[in-house]
């Protein structure tokens, strides 16, 4: 897994080496590097960002200058060490350490020759990037430079990293959204009956005790004023019985259905009052829910003693 | 003389081509535990970190979701098994609804041989040790008559009955026991966690055509009533453990 450490640096001193004298701003430098200890860590990604303050002391062309120059500076060192430009490319819409947004940013891609490898194979391949930020923007005194190096084998095994952290999400949800066998989502959300099946089971789940019931009668029924669903079965452990307003139900979102049904059946099933069993069980259905919301606040309903 | 030599060479070349190694054996089975107790806990979050923690990658192929381990340090030779794990979902009581169905195969040859199916097995079971489970043992409220008791240590004990004073039985506590109240007599892992117990249980799956096998585990973890006052599974504490009997859990 990749960590990252930030560094910064003021630029204040009144003769700071590589910036016109008085020069006021910062450096910053990001590190990606893979494991957690800094000792025997492998840095494959290093990103610098600039920025310097035009004022009476330090003019725009000043600073252009000396921009100009560290760029020269950066891709002379990386070419000086045998390393020659394969690609050039341009990437859009980059955002920085101190999350600016770069139109524009250059992105070279640079391979070392391997000398014994006679099939011209490369071995080495990095890419740089340099792109300036307002450089020509009128009232706005700050101007960014930012450069970075990546190791490019390093940045594809990232990605991959990446793509199997969205995997693992996946296979998370897959888990958490099943119940005795069936997926909530696959669930039919105007067939009532079979989501407080679910409701049931998920109970079960969580080792509490589901009564034998006499009624199950979930319905669509219009409700007055706001409410989208009511129960009538609170403190009767034989029966559920639901009434769901077909119009507000039809407009609420997937969370919001399963949110006030669990609410509901919170009632009906678990015998809990307002006020008792957490958030699921407050009074009204007061904003749009996310699944984390809904997973997190029906856990602690489902384990409230 | 020579030949029978020659002989006893060949069965045993045969059957070393035939073994099978499985050095992870006893984490494996370590990790899988803990896997199956946040589960049963419904504990997603601990349980995404641990897989993180133990390099284990995911998958979701036809809605199953499906563990194995990565192996980053490019440990695992060749002939080596390892296990991939598939959570499933749809245990009914007194069993927990997740439960665990692990495969275990060689890399490049998932099919084994009946032969190699038992020496996995074997290898598995020697890393634990079945004994007694602790609230059967006399010290903590079972009644025994008609034995005469001598006190080891406080997870030791000799029971010999009193008509036949020859015919000792030693009792030593252990985690893991054989379950005598469930068919098949499986055995049962007595850990922490808001559980009853973790069951193990293992098949041999023949192959439809040819005369190869895929050894298979379910690890399910029987419900315990009243769940919410119990400690909760301490994941830590429990990896921290040499050996599986280095804490009796029943032993409060």
């Amino acid at each position: 897994m990749s960590n990252i450490i930030i560094l910064n640096k003021n630029i204040d001193n009144p003769y700071d080496e590589g910036f016109p004298d008085y020069s006021v701003g910062h450096i910053y430098k990001k590190y990606f590097f893979t494991g957690d200890d800094l000792t025997k860590t492998t840095i494959w990604k290093v990103e610098t960002e600039i920025y310097l303050t035009s004022y009476g002391n330090v003019s725009v062309s000043q600073i252009n200058n000396c921009y100009k120059k560290i760029k020269n500076d950066f891709v002379k060192k990386l070419l000086n060490d045998n390393y020659k430009i394969i690609e050039v490319s341009n990437k859009l819409n980059y955002k920085s350490i101190l999350a600016n947004y770069y139109d524009l940013i250059e992105e070279n891609l640079i391979r070392k020759p391997n000398v014994n490898d006679t099939e011209n194979y490369y071995i080495n391949q990095r890419i740089y990037s340099i792109g300036e930020y307002n450089k020509y923007e009128i009232n706005n005194n700050n101007y960014h430079l930012t450069f970075s190096i990546k190791d490019k084998g390093m940045a594809g095994l990232q990605e991959g990293i990446n793509d199997m952290v969205t995997s693992t999400n996946k296979s998370f949800d897959n888990i958490r959204f099943t119940i005795g066998g069936q997926d909530m989502r696959k669930i039919n959300l105007y067939d009532l009956e079979a989501m407080v099946k679910f409701f049931l089971e998920d109970c079960k789940k969580s080792n509490k005790k589901v009564p034998e019931l006499n009624t199950l009668k979930a319905t669509f029924e219009p409700l007055q004023g706001n409410l989208i669903a009511l129960s009538y079965a609170l403190g009767d452990d034989s029966s559920i019985i639901i009434k769901v307003d077909p119009e507000k139900w039809a407009n609420a979102s997937i969370e919001k259905k399963w949110y006030v049904l669990y609410h509901e059946l919170g009632h009906d099933v678990l015998n809990l009052e307002h006020g008792q069993g957490g958030k699921m069980m407050f009074n009204f259905a007061d904003k749009e829910y996310s699944w984390d919301d809904f997973f997190k606040d029906k856990e602690y309903m489902l384990n409230f003693k | 003389m020579k030949k029978l030599i020659f002989l006893i060479l060949l069965f045993s070349s045969i059957k070393v081509i035939s073994q099978v190694n499985y050095p992870n054996a006893k984490q494996d089975l370590k990790e899988f535990i803990v896997i199956q107790s946040l589960l049963a806990e419904n504990r997603m979050e601990d349980l995404k970190a641990f897989c993180v923690k133990y390099n284990y990658v995911t998958e979701t192929k036809n809605d199953e979701t499906i563990f194995m381990k990565f192996d980053v340090d490019w440990k695992i030779k060749e002939n080596d098994i390892h296990a991939m794990i598939i959570v499933k979902s749809g245990g009914k009581d007194p069993v927990s609804d997740n439960y665990l169905e692990i495969y275990f195969h060689r890399n490049y040859n998932a099919f084994l041989s009946l032969d190699e199916c038992k020496s996995i097995e074997n290898i598995i079971q020697n890393t634990y040790e079945i004994g007694t489970l602790y609230t059967l043992l006399p010290n903590s409220g079972t009644e025994y008559t008609g034995v005469n008791i001598e006190e080891i240590d406080r997870y030791n004990f000799i029971l010999s009955p009193i008509k036949n004073p020859d015919k000792k039985v030693y009792l030593k506590a252990s985690n893991f026991y054989r379950n005598e109240f469930m068919s098949g007599n499986p055995v049962c892992f007595a850990g922490p966690g808001k559980n009853m117990g973790i069951i193990l249980k293992d098949f041999y799956d023949k192959h439809k055509v040819e005369e190869k096998y895929v050894y298979k585990m379910a690890i399910l973890s029987l419900k315990l009533i009243d769940a919410v006052y119990k400690e909760k599974f301490n994941v830590d504490f429990f990896m921290s453990l040499k050996n599986f009997n280095d804490r009796i859990w029943f032993d409060k």
